[in-house]
């Protein structure tokens, strides 16, 4: 079913739910208006995008009623109205909200009898704002409660992360393809979580020590250098480390790559290194980094894994890493290409390979420009209630909820009240959120509805 | 506001009886001739959704009909139509004078916001042979929210 209709929408004002005296929704818009800047050698309009703007026009009925329609909307307050609509009343579902001036309340009577009255809301600071509802329409709690996480992010950035702990990585078994025995190009795009790790930390290998199955791996040293490991007989180890380190700061996303050519033409074998932001534009990282003589490189048995050796218990690394790739030969063809796909919850690999990930690694996602979040506060019994968001990368199986930085709205002691933050727009938000209560001096009951805006895009207010 | 029929039904009973002009007041359709005098019978025509609702939850028309029968054999034969017209209009007077149904309904929809409006329409009709003077007349009731919506 992925048409739907509009039936069972809500729509909350200030934190009063007035769904039921709202006939119809005129306009949800919004969006930056255009600035036209068209040159003299076109022969079509070029326009620039301008302010973000947005809009609400609500239909709503005569409902005299203590916190209904006319005594909530003939107020025409000229302080800041937020106003949210939410498409049906489904956990995650869309919904829309706006800090906005009610600029009318302009009533009409027919001569059919029906009395209604017009509702014009214009954004005032932020536009229109998009987002999925943590709560599934209102939400009730009679105590501090931990709500159900609502996944985001499916089309923002994939990831595999892999936690450092033996057993978790991901892996597919041996090919034909895999066993390049001349020339190699390992490229990752790895996010570590510490960038000068405890211990030698492998991002992808084929490189088992069991049964002397090495064939080559590529992983960062303690130091942050990136160092390449082969073997021409899969037992005596060749390695070249990078002499300068990567340079990213913990936590940070960067493609790293090293090349072997196995033999130069000069009776040598070279290793190069390089990082790139893209994938594509790529910076050598230090100097080259001569063998000493010719090389090859073992064709072994051992599964293509990535985030450690020897299956997952040797030089297991912690991050994420989103994408790698095994070439054969210096910018060859590929023979290995997994990418980390939520919607697949797997790694998804054209070459075709078939990859599992394995243990407690796990798939998931983030986004990396921050969210905007909105609460309305409809009703409050208590002392007090802080209710925040939380983010997991899973869904609290591996990686526990945690506090999104930023994403606490103000403490609550009596509604309604209602409310927009916003956190860094740099701010990196995992796959999951979800909404948490929590109290010091106690409440009886809260009624409430919060949405979140996850940017996939950066956005600046 | 739910669709609570009985009370609504009692509502249009209690206001045809409050007339005074019938000599019997039915909530069913007649199965034996009515009175020679003037009767009604009350019966529900039709149950739907209407388009002002709120966004969240369908209001209902509910109709009603209300068939009053005034016997042919009544004298004068002259007021015959009179009579039923005068019942009409103490009925329209009624829904008028509580068009809420004592906050039973959103309104009668007198003017027809949500389809006709209120209404009559006077024929003739032959009930086990004998023949009534009969004005059908077009309840319209509009109640607020009276189920919710999801999905």
């Amino acid at each position: 079913m992925a048409k739907t209709s509009g039936l069972g929408d809500n729509l909350y004002i200030a934190g009063y739910d007035l769904s039921g005296d709202i006939t119809a929704l005129g306009s949800i818009g919004g969006g930056p208006a255009t600035l036209e800047c068209t040159s003299i050698n076109k022969s079509a309009i070029e326009r620039i995008g301008g302010l973000r703007d947005g809009r609400m026009q609500a239909t709503a009925y005569f409902n005299p009623s203590t916190g209904q329609a006319h005594d909530r909307l003939s107020n025409l307050p000229t302080a800041d109205v937020i106003l949210t609509y939410c498409r049906g009343t489904t956990l995650g579902n869309p919904a829309a909200s706006l800090v906005a001036k009610q600029i009318n309340y302009d009533g009409t009577r027919g001569d059919d009898g029906a009395f209604t009255f017009t509702v014009d809301a214009q954004a005032n600071g932020y536009g229109i704002e998009w987002g999925e509802q943590l709560t599934a329409g209102t939400r009730t709690d009679t105590e501090a409660t931990n709500g159900t996480g609502v996944e985001f992010g499916n089309t923002s950035e994939d990831y595999l992360r892999v936690t450092g702990t033996s057993g978790d990585y991901a892996s597919t078994p041996d090919a034909a393809g895999l066993d390049i025995t001349g020339d190699i190009d390992l490229r990752v795009k790895v996010a570590l979580d510490d960038w000068t790790p405890a211990a030698e930390s492998t991002l992808i290998a084929k490189y088992t020590a069991t049964g002397d199955e090495r064939s080559y791996a590529l992983a960062v040293t303690t130091g942050g250098n990136l160092i390449l490991r082969w073997t021409e007989d899969g037992s005596t180890e060749l390695t070249e480390t990078s002499s300068a380190a990567v340079s990213a700061s913990n936590g940070g996303t960067i493609w790293v790559r090293a090349t072997l050519d196995v033999d130069d033409g000069a009776s040598d074998a070279q290793v190069t290194f390089y990082t790139s932001s893209d994938g594509s534009t790529w910076t050598q990282l230090g100097a080259v980094q001569a063998v000493g003589a010719t090389t090859s490189i073992y064709a072994s048995t051992a599964v293509l894994e990535l985030g450690s050796q020897s299956e997952g218990t040797v030089n297991r690394a912690a991050g994420k890493i989103f994408r790698a790739e095994v070439l054969s030969g210096i910018g060859g063809s590929a023979v290995a290409a997994p990418i980390a796909s939520t919607s697949s919850d797997t790694l998804t690999d054209a070459t075709p390979l078939t990859w599992t990930v394995q243990g407690d690694a796990y798939i998931s996602s983030r986004t990396l420009y921050g969210l905007q979040a909105y609460l309305q506060v409809l009703s409050f019994t208590g002392t007090d209630v802080t209710i925040k968001l939380q983010s997991s990368a899973d869904d609290d199986d591996t990686d526990s909820y945690a506090d999104v930085t930023g994403g606490g709205f103000t403490q609550v002691a009596s509604g309604p009240t209602s409310e927009r933050i916003a956190t860094s727009s740099s701010l990196e938000i995992e796959r999951y959120l979800r909404v948490v209560t929590t109290t010091s001096g106690g409440f009886t009951e809260l009624s409430f509805v919060v949405v979140a805006c996850v940017n996939l895009t950066a956005t600046e207010f | 506001m739910s669709l609570s029929t009985i009370d609504i039904r009692d509502a249009v009973v209690t206001h045809a009886l409050s007339i005074g002009l019938f000599d019997q007041v039915n909530q069913h359709a007649p199965k034996n001739p009515p009175s020679s005098g003037l009767s009604l019978s009350i019966t529900g025509d039709r149950i739907g959704g209407i388009r002002s609702s709120g966004l969240a939850s369908l209001s209902a028309r509910v109709v009603l009909t209300l068939q009053v029968f005034a016997s042919m054999q009544m004298e004068p034969a002259d007021d015959i139509d009179a009579t039923v017209f005068g019942a009409v209009d103490a009925l329209f007077g009624a829904y008028c004078g509580d068009f809420t149904l004592g906050g039973l309904v959103r309104a009668v929809d007198l003017i027809g916001s949500e389809g006709t409006g209120l209404d009559a329409a006077l024929g003739y009709v032959t009930v086990d042979g004998i023949e009534y003077r009969h004005a059908a007349i077009t309840l319209p009731l509009l109640i607020n929210d009276v189920w919710t919506e999801a999905p």
